[in-house]
């Protein structure tokens, strides 16, 4: 019961969440030759979805299966199904800790507010070859400066955010 | 860490809780869904490890990060966001000591890739890319958002697990964001970018043991100045 | 010896300790702020935040996923 108590209802210090994800990153470029990144997969879903809607009817998309492996579709690749495990996987701790709850959304300006910020993600990530975990988890671990200057750019965006979160969404 | 008043209060809502709880439900309700989850998750990964190999090793590491970022409460975009509204930089520092374990062991999987042989950079394991002004205003336009939205890319894959229904439609904004700027505006960017970017691995400008000594003590450096660092709120 | 209630539920974090720490700043020593949040990452946030500040705190689970921050001010 001591152990249940240990591992799964206390939480975890930081360093060891983070100890344990620099090691299975490492674990993953080891066993598959890639690093945890994550927005590839989210592109994909977005063009499956916009395909499944028919909204992109005089877009070429031929160029975006390029980068699908051969037994890979839209839906089913290996990052859009790191993506979804990762999402389990948190499923599970908060089950197992008993924490699950289903969080309603407080009011419409959160909601905007949230998807905006989303946009922003999802734009900044797109066009700068990986987000946080692409660029700054993984690429500054391989070397490569452009995850250091994504790391510092990052954080001055970060405090432009503060600053707006404090003034206007408080 | 608590006052005899608070001692007081959390017994007094504690007796109440459990009254409650005995009367409507028992306690510890949720872990025979984390059994019922754990069952589909591994059922799953039998599937997919049928599909393709990879999947064997994808689907646990997977299952593994996003339960122990949610053990941990670890959210990148906390651990840049907190010191500029909170002034605590525990999640930072964890960020940068995870960074000097992920560059070792990077470091040795790249050098068991190259075996001493020459190397192409695009061939190397890892994520090299190049930087460019799309690297600089790419950062700045995710800073500003993983703030504002409550989360970074991990941070809302994991909240999505925990039954945020917001994060739900970050992920749709998200999902959107990047569908714009990789398919309708991806000509302007990689029109705006000189020579397609810089890629600049660095052990090709410093050698490979002087470049991992110099990221090491790099983050190093970072961890102690954010240690001494009492920002101010 | 005041006690202030603070609902923070739903919130996205930070904003359950950005709205403490205001509260606090206007809080006289001896009262008591009760939180209640939803917010795991909230409850990591105000342990480290307190410690910072040296205050007192205490929390409770009172149902899935919910809790009840105490914290007083010395």
């Amino acid at each position: 019961m001591r152990v249940y108590q240990k591992v799964f209802k206390n939480p975890w210090s930081y360093m060891i969440g983070g100890g344990i994800l620099a090691l299975l990153n490492i674990l993953l470029l080891a066993a598959t030759g890639t690093p945890w990144r994550v927005t590839g997969g989210f592109f994909y879903w977005g063009i499956w979805l916009f395909e499944t809607f028919g909204v992109m009817v005089n877009t070429d998309i031929s160029g975006v299966y390029d980068g699908l492996g051969p037994s890979e579709t839209l839906l089913f690749n290996t990052v859009s199904i790191l993506n979804l495990s990762v999402i389990l996987g948190a499923m599970l701790s908060a089950l197992s800790s008993n924490e699950f709850k289903r969080r309603k959304i407080k009011n419409k300006k959160q909601l905007i507010v949230g998807i905006s910020g989303g946009f922003l993600m999802g734009y900044g990530a797109r066009i700068s070859f990986g987000c946080n975990v692409g660029s700054v988890f993984s690429g500054i671990p391989s070397f490569s400066l452009h995850g250091w200057i994504f790391w510092i750019f990052l954080t001055i965006g970060a405090y432009i955010g503060a600053k707006i979160l404090m003034k206007y969404l408080l | 860490m608590s006052t005899s008043r608070i001692e007081e209060l959390k017994k007094r809502r504690e007796m109440e809780r459990d009254k409650h709880r005995v009367d409507v439900r028992r306690p510890n309700t949720q872990i025979k869904y984390a059994l019922i989850l754990l069952g589909i998750l591994l059922f799953l990964g039998v599937l997919f490890a049928r599909r393709d190999e990879l999947y064997l090793w994808i689907w646990p590491i997977g299952i593994l990060l996003g339960f122990s970022m949610e053990r941990s409460r670890f959210c990148f975009a906390a651990s840049l966001r907190n010191p500029f509204t909170l002034g605590t930089t525990g999640l930072l520092k964890a960020v940068i000591v995870s960074l000097m374990i992920s560059s070792v062991g990077f470091f040795v999987l790249q050098q068991l890739s190259i075996g001493g042989e020459t190397y192409l950079v695009e061939e190397l394991p890892g994520m090299i890319r190049p930087f460019g002004i799309h690297t600089v205003i790419g950062g700045l336009m995710f800073g500003l958002g993983m703030v504002v939205a409550g989360g970074c890319a991990s941070g809302t894959l994991m909240r999505v697990g925990e039954g945020f229904t917001l994060q739900i439609f970050v992920l749709g904004g998200f999902i959107m964001g990047a569908v714009v700027a990789g398919l309708w505006h991806e000509d302007f960017w990689r029109n705006l970018l000189f020579h397609g970017g810089w890629t600049v691995y660095l052990p090709d400008f410093v050698g490979f043991y002087p470049a991992l000594f110099l990221q090491l003590s790099i983050l190093g450096i970072l961890y102690i100045l954010v240690n001494q660092i009492k920002l101010k709120v | 010896m005041k006690e202030i209630y603070l609902d923070c539920m739903y919130e996205v974090c930070p904003i359950p300790l950005i709205k403490a720490s205001k509260e606090l700043k206007k809080m006289e020593i001896g009262d008591l702020l009760i939180m209640k949040t939803d917010h795991n990452c909230s409850i990591t946030n105000v342990i480290e935040w307190v410690e910072k500040q040296k205050l007192k705190m205490d929390y409770v689970e009172i149902d899935e996923g919910e809790w009840e921050i105490y914290i007083e001010k010395t």
